[in-house]
């Protein structure tokens, strides 16, 4: 039967008076002083008693409250007996064993005199450091300094508090490494078991962050109960894995396994994985999850990056899943329901001053469900890209930058859903060599650069009927002049003294119009209007276009500049573009489209024959350490309409309170979208807010939460609560939220669906461990968040 | 050693005094008695006979009074220290009494009372010879002992 | 309005060679770039060390939803500091630089993803390099 509960004084447990500040638990271990002192040499004992005799076999007993001392172990007991050979002494209960950092009270107990092994029989033990005590059938120290424990229970709780405790056959503590292990262990919470394990590996310190993962238990409206234990096994240093199995109640068992590796010379990797076997189907099925219902269910997800050398590295992915709708159904927590795409990638990548070499083949499977044949992701098998730069001393610099790859994917080109620029695989070259000349003064810059871009296309449209050409090319010139003055003059603000900059800034671009109204489209899109495009004669991103532009930008910005540390504190800017001729290139690539009956909407054909660009403002303010805000307006004073606005206004305290305000303001057709899918074209004007924020309370209480509305349609979008509560022993986080599902629809909110889920991560101390829980999310949820841990 | 009982005692000392009526001898100043391997030193020796007349106690008093004795010819002396040291000749039996200290090969005793047999070995030590002054830690008894096969000196 | 042309009455910047001890990446090559064209010379005999460590990314979802066109925000985040070799001093220690753009992504076109993130990289490098360059003109060695 386990021992008689010990008195929390003699567990060497002090109350605090008053409590220090950030203290969670009542009080501490304390060791107390040796009461005799230790020999000359290690190996020589001391001892006390009231009697001692010693026959001249060698044998010693001594009685009357005996302490025996060798080195820094120490001996307490009514009666000891030292052997003939001198290498064991044997004591009487109640006996009294301490190392450094360790208690044991027992029974009987044999203490060896020439190594540090002792045990003591059903007794109690106390780690202070780790702040671990535990009570056993047999306590032993073996000599390596590892602690073998029979029998016995094992909790970070307070003396008295018995909250959870973790029971085994066997549980062996190795400080040095800071692992326990056990078997036949299982774990108690107020006495009641919650769960089992065979065997069980778990961190005794906080060295290692993540342990014995502990249950991860949420609800949520489509799944149900949702159930996780995950396991950790730290296999070696090096390499560790975590296998969780995981119980939803309207879907069934399903196993998860993540295995991690560092390899010797410092790469690393990962493959996660899942498998559900015939799935039950969810709470509500819509009609194209039917189909879902009895399939096996399943994801993997491989990846390892390293460096070759100092100038070479390379990143290895692969990911898939049984479904689109895998992550929707099955992401553990709020984060991982956001997995849109999974990557698969093969890149080895060159960088010296000079240039950039990189070999990539790569391709997505998109996390949609049911994926429609026009959706389906562009492979790139493979993309080979050369970019060189040469600076000389005068100025000059020279560019050469080139691109081929081989775009494919496996669709029905015929089906007539697919746009004809979508329909085709095949071979883009592209080469854009440039020149130019940069001198920078204190007060002033100029860059004149000239470029040329060449496509040229091989392509294969298969069974489609197109009177498009097979193969097909264009060069391009795209010239541009960028100038600016920087006055300055010493201002105050605050009270400090500041350089305040005035730089007003030129720009001239110039790109003639060609005809592309026969490239395909693989990975090309047209950029939305920003202060950055302002400055940039490029109106696409991608490789498959390059819009006419002939544009003046003129603008000013002011900055404030810290006298004594060189620090930004303040940022204005304000600045505009005059297009001087429309711009005809646009997805379609056909510059004969004028008219507006040619645009599919206003806004695209506005775009395109607008005279002068919204007036850019923008402001970035450092307050002091802690406050931050930034402001850009988008202001088209001809429409007398605000196209796009951007506020964010963020706190970051020092207790680690983090508080986040946001809008953002985005006018319907402000990004260009192309033509081929309708839903993901935005049918209303955006106007979001986003309210965050992330607190501790007191010293064991923590508050965090997300709101974010949507006053065009009027309705909440995000509602999220996080109450975490942290006491000497134990943590616990329930995190609750609802939010819009948007269905993969943007065009409309009528089918958006409303959704909601609560989560519970329970930590146990002293057994580290922080779950993967809801943090990965809430840390994208609440920016400045850190889980500083439980 | 074993046929130190039937060697020779010779005293050194500053005074005697006897008293031949009671059959004792006083030694007192720098009092030094030998007998074969046994040394004592003290400041003062009480030496009492039985009726056969063979020297039944010492006793000898002092700044600590010091005793050496060899056990056997290949171990360490045997070193004792106490404010009175009772040398029962007949019983070989030594009895340090108050302030003792015996060191035994590797091994020392410390305390209020430590009786040592010299044939057998035999050591015995508490903290006082009456059991009052128990409590006062300084009276207890220290023992150290270095366990065999532990110190250079392997006996085997 | 007391606005002059700047470097006329103030001193030339006072640092004139750095050992620069950092990471290979397209943004450390931009900063280092940035110093050449200040005209700061990079050689490991300089008196003074500058230690860049490496970028952190964040990439924070600033529209709500996953459908259609997502504005993200990038930001890059860089400790460095400025060590003087002689007497191991610190003229700036753990200093960070960080500066944010934005870009949008669209799941129908996954494969413009990387360029237009890249691109917003580049602007950041650009604004992470002036900053760089307005810490080190207050510096006297």
């Amino acid at each position: 039967a386990p021992p008689e509960p010990l008195s929390a004084s003699q567990l060497d447990w002090q109350p605090y008076d008053d409590a220090p500040r950030g203290q969670l638990c009542s009080g501490r271990y304390v060791t107390p002083a040796y009461r005799i002192d230790a020999g000359d040499t290690p190996e020589q004992v001391t001892t006390s008693a009231d009697k001692a005799n010693y026959g001249n076999d060698g044998a010693a007993t001594l009685m009357g409250e005996v302490v025996l001392r060798r080195g820094d172990a120490q001996l307490e007991s009514p009666e000891v007996s030292v052997n003939e050979a001198r290498d064991t002494a044997t004591a009487k209960g109640p006996t009294t064993y301490r190392q450094p950092g360790v208690l044991l009270r027992g029974d009987d107990a044999r203490v060896s005199l020439n190594s540090d092994a002792a045990s003591v029989d059903n007794g109690h033990y106390v780690f202070h450091k780790q702040r671990i005590r535990g009570d056993a059938v047999q306590l032993a120290r073996l000599e390596d300094g590892r602690y073998r424990l029979k029998d016995a229970s094992f909790t970070s709780c307070e003396p008295g508090n018995s909250l959870w405790r973790l029971v085994g056959s066997d549980i062996t503590i190795d400080r040095e490494s800071g692992w326990g292990e056990a078997t036949h262990a299982r774990m108690e919470m107020g006495g009641v078991p919650v769960f089992y394990w065979p065997y069980v590996r778990f961190p005794v310190d906080d060295r290692r962050h993540t342990g014995l993962l502990w249950p991860q238990i949420g609800y949520t409206s489509s799944s149900g109960f949702d159930y996780a234990q995950p396991i950790y096994l730290n296999l070696a240093p090096n390499y560790d894995a975590t296998i969780t199995p995981r119980y939803i109640s309207e879907r069934g068992e399903m196993l998860e396994g993540e295995f991690r590796y560092l390899l010797p010379n410092g790469d690393e990797g990962s493959l996660e994985g899942a498998w559900l076997a015939d799935d039950d189907g969810g709470s509500d099925p819509d009609d194209d999850e039917e189909d879902l219902i009895g399939e096996n269910r399943w994801y993997i997800n491989y990846q390892q990056s390293g460096r070759v050398n100092a100038n070479t590295g390379y990143r290895l992915k692969y990911g898939a899943a049984s479904d689109g709708n895998y992550f929707d159904d099955f992401g553990r927590n709020f984060g991982e329901t956001e997995t849109d795409s999974l990557e698969r990638l093969a890149e080895l990548n060159y960088r010296d001053d000079t240039w950039n070499l990189e070999f990539k083949a790569q391709g997505y499977q998109r996390m949609d469900y049911p994926l429609d044949n026009d959706d389906k992701p562009f492979y790139r098998l493979p993309s080979l890209t050369a970019d060189g730069r040469w600076n000389q001393s005068n100025g000059f610099y020279e560019e050469w930058n080139s691109n081929v790859t081989y775009f494919w994917r496996d669709v029905d080109e015929t089906d007539s859903d697919i746009p004809v620029d979508e329909a085709a695989n095949g071979t883009r070259l592209r080469l854009a060599p440039a020149l130019g000349w940069r001198s920078d003064q204190s007060w002033s810059f100029i860059e004149p650069r000239a470029q040329l871009v060449s496509l040229t296309y091989d392509l294969d449209y298969g069974d489609r009927e197109t009177d498009r050409d097979a193969s097909t090319s264009a060069t391009i010139p795209v010239l541009s002049l960028d100038s600016g003055l920087i006055f300055d003059r010493e201002t105050e603000l605050f009270g400090e003294g500041y350089k305040q900059t005035l730089e007003p800034r030129l720009y001239y671009a110039y790109v003639p119009e060609v005809d592309q109204s026969d490239f395909p489209d693989f990975d090309t899109s047209e950029d939305a209007f920003s202060w950055n495009q302002l400055w940039s004669p490029y109106r696409f991103s991608g490789g498959d276009r390059v819009g006419d532009t002939n544009k003046v930008s003129y603008g000013v910005s002011s900055r404030f500049i810290n006298d004594e540390s060189g620090r930004e504190r303040l940022k204005l800017g304000v600045g505009q573009s005059s297009y001087l001729s429309d711009r005809n290139i646009d997805m379609d690539g056909d510059p004969d489209k004028t008219s507006r009956s040619d645009f599919d909407s206003y806004s695209d054909y506005y775009r395109a024959t607008r005279d002068r660009s919204p007036v850019v403002f923008q402001a970035d303010l450092v307050l002091n350490d802690q406050w931050t805000a930034t402001q850009a307006v988008f202001q088209d004073f001809d429409r007398g309409v605000t196209e796009s606005a951007q506020t964010s206004l963020r706190y970051r305290g020092k207790k680690g309170t983090v508080l986040n305000f946001g809008f953002n303001r985005e006018i319907e057709g402000f990004v260009p979208y192309d033509d081929e899918d309708e839903d993901d074209v935005l049918g209303y004007t955006r106007n979001e807010w986003d309210f965050s924020f992330a607190t501790p309370v007191s010293e064991s209480w923590s508050l965090l939460g997300r709101y974010q509305y949507d006053s065009t349609n009027s309705r909440a979008l995000e509602k999220v609560l996080g109450v975490q509560y942290n006491d000497c022993c134990y943590g616990v986080q329930v995190t609750w939220r609802e939010w819009q599902d948007d269905n993969d629809t943007a065009s409309t909110v009528s089918d958006d669906e409303e959704k909601n889920g609560i989560f519970l991560t329970f930590e146990f101390k002293g057994l580290g461990g922080v779950g993967r829980g809801a943090d990965s999310y809430l840390e994208q949820a609440v920016p400045g968040y850190r889980n500083a841990g439980f | 050693l074993d046929n130190d009982a039937n060697q020779p005692i010779n005293i050194a000392a500053d005074s005697l005094s006897l008293d031949d009526k009671a059959g004792t001898a006083t030694y007192t100043g720098r009092v030094e008695m030998r007998q074969g391997s046994m040394k004592l030193d003290a400041s003062r020796v009480d030496i009492s006979r039985a009726n056969s007349g063979e020297i039944s106690l010492v006793k000898a008093t002092g700044k600590r009074a010091y005793l050496e004795q060899k056990p056997t010819p290949d171990d360490k002396l045997v070193k004792g220290w106490a404010d009175t040291i009772l040398y029962h000749a007949l019983e070989r039996r030594v009895e340090l009494v108050g302030n003792a200290r015996l060191e035994k090969g590797d091994d020392t005793f410390e305390g209020g009372y430590v009786e040592y047999f010299l044939d057998k070995r035999q050591v015995n030590a508490n903290n006082s010879s009456d059991a009052s002054q128990k409590s006062d830690g300084s009276s207890r008894v220290h023992m150290t002992l270095t366990p065999r096969g532990a110190n250079t000196s392997k006996e085997n | 309005c007391g606005f002059q042309l700047r470097g006329q009455n103030d001193a030339p910047m006072a640092i004139t060679q750095l050992d620069v001890k950092a990471p290979i990446s397209e943004t450390h090559s931009a900063l280092r770039d940035a110093l050449k064209r200040a005209d700061i010379s990079l050689s490991d005999s300089a008196p003074l060390t500058l230690n860049l460590g490496k970028v952190n990314e964040n990439v924070q979802q600033v529209t709500f939803g996953d459908a259609g066109s997502i504005k993200r925000e990038l930001t890059y985040n860089i400790v460095y500091s400025i060590q003087r070799k002689s007497d191991g001093a610190y003229l700036a220690n753990q200093q960070v630089l960080e500066a944010s753009s934005n870009y949008y992504t669209n799941d129908d076109n996954l494969l413009n993803t990387d360029d237009v993130r890249e691109r917003a990289g580049r602007q950041i490098n650009r604004d992470l390099s002036r900053q760089l360059l307005e810490r080190l003109r207050v510096i006297t060695p």
